[in-house]
């Protein structure tokens, strides 16, 4: 059977069609172009799934020119989910966000008409990530999201998100530039930029080793790991809620799936014998000094933010888990995507209700948020979904995941790793109910005044320029898929071992979930 | 000592005493100056290794393009005044000795064991034919790995947009009207901007050239026209900015998507590929010309929040004639 041609490309190509159709339609057309385009866009996941189930892995060289000379597309069971995970937090983010930005007046043009532009074309470029086996186009694609991201943020209007975007652009140069040196250094060995023709014939050497650092630490920068996150909590907090989901829920990910793309595309071979143990204890430290600054805050969305910092530090940990060839690497890669996807749904989650909270009451400030539960009680709700995941509690995928990781680091007795992310546990939800707290808390006379107010409010939706319905129910959509794969979780693990790189050779059964 | 090496040598030392000079200039000013000065010398280091191409993007936007957008946001900030508060002693020296940490050991390593880069210059000679041009880095950009430049345009057009989310309420000083020296240089240089960059665009299928260089002197043109007697792109309406400004990437993106016919995204049939390419470059050119004059104008303080309020120096366009 031949795939047909568009398989592949047609989730890159379809958003990127509607950032161009969004930057040129009229301004009152673009929340329904939004939310239809989003539709669409998501639909091209279908076949690619059929397609792997059927006939399992897929390469696709564009331009015909097969892999030394042009860029292939490969798609493995991973990068099938993580589709499958961009699709869901793209309908998401694209239904909040037409609910979000009031439409304009006059239908004139405003700044927050080139949300949509720029949203698409993220959405493309992360599809192209998950998609790409070539070194230089990656370093070409983060190009894409990052400058995407800095318009994105800068959306917002403020002084505050003016600083934020700036620091994100001098990140995202510093990352890009050192990715790319790193780059540079690899193919003069290797002669290929293509992930897989060189992990056959990998072997260290000064060069490999340096290139394969300097690679990777380019990546931990966008993801910002513990050292690098500095630009995180200014941009993640100070960007408009859409585009904190974006960047928190989806950009965070990618860079993640990038460097597991990297690594074990066989490139950890050639990590020299401190880089795991680096990461393991970066990630570690990360998991620790986010969720304490989480607990400071005295913002909701800066919470939140502090909150991806110390989560993103469980995703490292998989260097440190699979480390030379540890045994069971499967177990603990599946249990890193997992915890990937679930991070990046209940994340976004999250953020679109703290952006509803902001413009229902103004400010996201936890003070002003005081007892808001009452007026609120749907957008507290998905909160409290989002929480169980990001606390790992048990119906969670959040949880599946970080009980895969806990049980290889006592597999592989690396038991402070054990040890941290238990405390990460406990960290992430003295900081969830340190929230909850305030917001569960009657207000007594904020909320007699604001009683009386609540009703008109709620009748006319239309005069608050956004619609509540139109923001909550995508936020709480997504919360709840973070739920969902408990009920079926053979099928996401089944689709994640066509072409894995890690080999399943597992210390357990598998399939070896709880 | 070959006169070559010399030169190398001497090219190499001044590079990093001009980093040095840039890094240590008291106003912004200045240093844009310096970092002018240290593009064109990049440039020539790019001839010295071979690399033509490169060295005309350099020349063309990494010292003229980049110099040019950090001097119209100087306009706005003040060219003359100092840096608005140094750079703490605690991050510098860190980051300095980090920097010339990683430094040495690059140089060491890349001394060490660089070896003549295998990579892919035989097969990319090898299948130029099927390519439709005969400039071999032609070849790479948009046949080969078209996917990356369909990507690069992208990232053109997401950075110009960019710029209007920065675009606030007018403020912006208005130009002050152009000198007798300005108007002589803009009417002889502005028919050899309209030869050059077609040139440039058609030279790219056998010599270095191509959509990247050619737009960006076309952006050149575009800037000296927004400074001149007569700006008459900032009389453009929004929509036909917005048009040009995504034309190259929806031609790109739609004939790569054309190609799904013959099989393969971005194939194109051996004998229809010249033409192809060539399209794609001129849309190309004249969008990464018209991104790059918006950031101008965006660096400038030109853009505005809301469209129905012209630009000033749009408004006071028409009272000026050409001379």
């Amino acid at each position: 059977m031949m795939p047909p041609p568009w398989l592949l490309t047609l989730p890159v190509v379809l958003p990127l069609t509607f950032g161009i159709l969004t930057l040129l339609f009229p301004s009152d057309w673009l929340a329904r172009a939004g939310r239809h385009g989003a539709l669409l866009c998501a639909a091209t996941v279908v076949p690619c799934t059929r397609w792997i189930w059927q006939a399992g892995s897929l390469h696709q060289s564009l331009g015909g020119w097969v892999a030394p000379l042009g860029i292939d597309l490969y798609l493995d069971g991973m990068a099938c989910l993580f589709l499958i995970f961009g699709a869901l937090m793209g309908l998401g983010i694209s239904f909040y966000a037409a609910a979000y930005f009031p439409p304009s007046p006059d239908g004139a043009r405003t700044r927050n008409d080139l949300f949509w532009p720029l949203w698409f074309v993220t959405w493309g470029g992360i599809n192209s990530l998950f998609l790409t086996l070539d070194l230089f186009n990656i370093y070409v694609t983060l190009e894409l999201i990052s400058v995407a991201g800095v318009g994105l943020i800068l959306i917002a209007g403020t002084p505050g998100a003016t600083r934020a975007a700036l620091q994100y652009q001098m990140q995202a140069l510093i990352a890009g530039l050192v990715y790319l040196l790193g780059v540079g250094l690899i193919y003069n060995v290797v002669g290929t930029l293509d992930l897989q023709l060189m992990g056959a014939e990998l072997q260290p050497g000064p060069m490999k080793n340096m290139g394969m650092a300097l690679m990777t630490s380019g990546i931990l920068i966008k993801a910002a790991l513990f050292p690098m996150h500095f630009w995180l909590p200014r941009a993640h907090a100070d960007a408009p809620a859409p585009v904190s989901a974006v960047l928190s829920g989806l950009v965070v990910t990618v860079a993640f799936v990038i460097l597991t793309r990297i690594w074990f595309a066989g490139l950890h071979r050639l990590a020299p014998f401190l880089l795991p143990r680096l990461l393991g204890g970066l990630g570690a430290t990360g998991i620790l000094w986010g969720g304490i600054l989480a607990l400071r805050q005295t913002r909701l969305k800066r919470v939140l933010a502090y909150s991806t910092v110390s989560q993103i530090g469980y995703l490292f940990l998989v260097f440190a888990l699979t480390f030379h060839d540890a045994p069971g690497q499967g177990l603990v890669w599946t249990g890193a995507v997992y915890l990937a996807i679930s991070h990046g749904l209940a994340k976004g989650a999250a953020f679109m209700a703290a952006g509803y909270l902001q413009k229902a009451e103004g400010s996201d400030s936890l003070q002003h948020l005081r007892g808001c539960a009452r007026k609120h009680p749907v957008a507290v709700m998905v909160l409290a979904v989002a929480s169980i995941n990001l606390m790992g509690l048990p119906p969670s995928t959040g949880f599946i995941g970080k009980w895969m990781m806990l049980k290889a680091s006592f597999y592989t007795q690396q038991w402070m790793l054990a040890v941290v992310m238990l405390g990460g546990g406990l960290l992430a939800a003295a900081y969830l109910f340190r929230v909850f707290e305030i917001l569960l808390q009657p207000a007594e006379t904020e909320f007699d005044k604001t009683q009386s107010d609540a009703p008109q409010t709620e009748k006319k939706p239309t005069a608050l320029g956004y619609s509540p319905r139109g923001m909550l129910i995508p936020a709480m959509l997504l919360a709840l898929a973070t739920l969902v794969p408990v009920l079926f979780i053979t099928a996401p693990e089944a689709l994640l071992r066509i072409g894995a790189p890690v080999p399943f050779t597992d210390f357990i059964s598998p399939g070896g979930a709880p | 000592m070959s006169p070559g090496l010399v030169f190398d040598t001497v090219l190499a030392f001044s590079l990093v005493v001009l980093a040095v000079i840039t890094l240590r200039q008291r106003t912004p000013g200045e240093a844009v100056v310096q970092l002018m000065i240290f593009g064109l010398l990049l440039a020539l280091s790019w001839l010295r290794v071979d690399a033509p191409d490169l060295a005309l993007t350099e020349a063309a936007i990494g010292s003229g393009v980049t110099g040019a957008l950090l001097l119209a946001a100087l306009r706005r900030t003040g060219f003359g005044k100092p840096f608005p508060a140094p750079v703490s002693a605690w991050l510098r020296y860190p980051v300095t000795l980090g920097c010339a940490v990683l430094g040495l050991i690059l140089s060491l390593v890349v001394m060490q064991s660089w070896h003549h880069p295998a990579g892919l210059t035989e097969l990319t000679r090898q299948y130029m034919p099927e390519t439709g041009t005969e400039n071999p880095v032609t070849a790479v950009i948009l046949n080969y790995r078209a996917y990356d430049t369909l990507l690069e345009i992208g990232v053109l057009l997401v950075a110009a947009l960019s710029v209007y989310t920065l675009s606030g309420p007018a403020s912006g000083t208005p130009v002050k009207p152009p000198g007798p020296i300005f108007r002589f240089y803009m009417r002889i240089m502005t028919p050899v901007f309209w030869l050059v960059v077609p040139y440039m665009v058609w030279v790219g299928g056998r010599a270095p050239g191509g959509a990247f260089q050619a737009g960006a002197l076309l952006s050149g043109l575009g800037a000296l026209t927004l400074l001149g007697p007569s700006p008459w792109p900032m009389r453009l309406r929004r929509r036909v900015v917005r048009w040009g400004l995504t034309l190259g990437f929806t031609l790109f993106l739609a004939a790569a998507a054309w190609m799904w016919q013959h099989g393969n995204f971005l194939g194109y049939p051996p004998e229809q590929a010249k033409n192809w390419i060539l399209l794609i470059e001129i849309a190309c050119t004249l969008s990464i010309g018209i991104s790059l004059t918006v950031m101008f104008a965006g660096c400038a303080g030109w853009l505005h929040e809301d469209p129905k309020i012209a630009p000033e120096s749009a408004a006071q366009a028409p009272k000026r004639r050409h001379p």
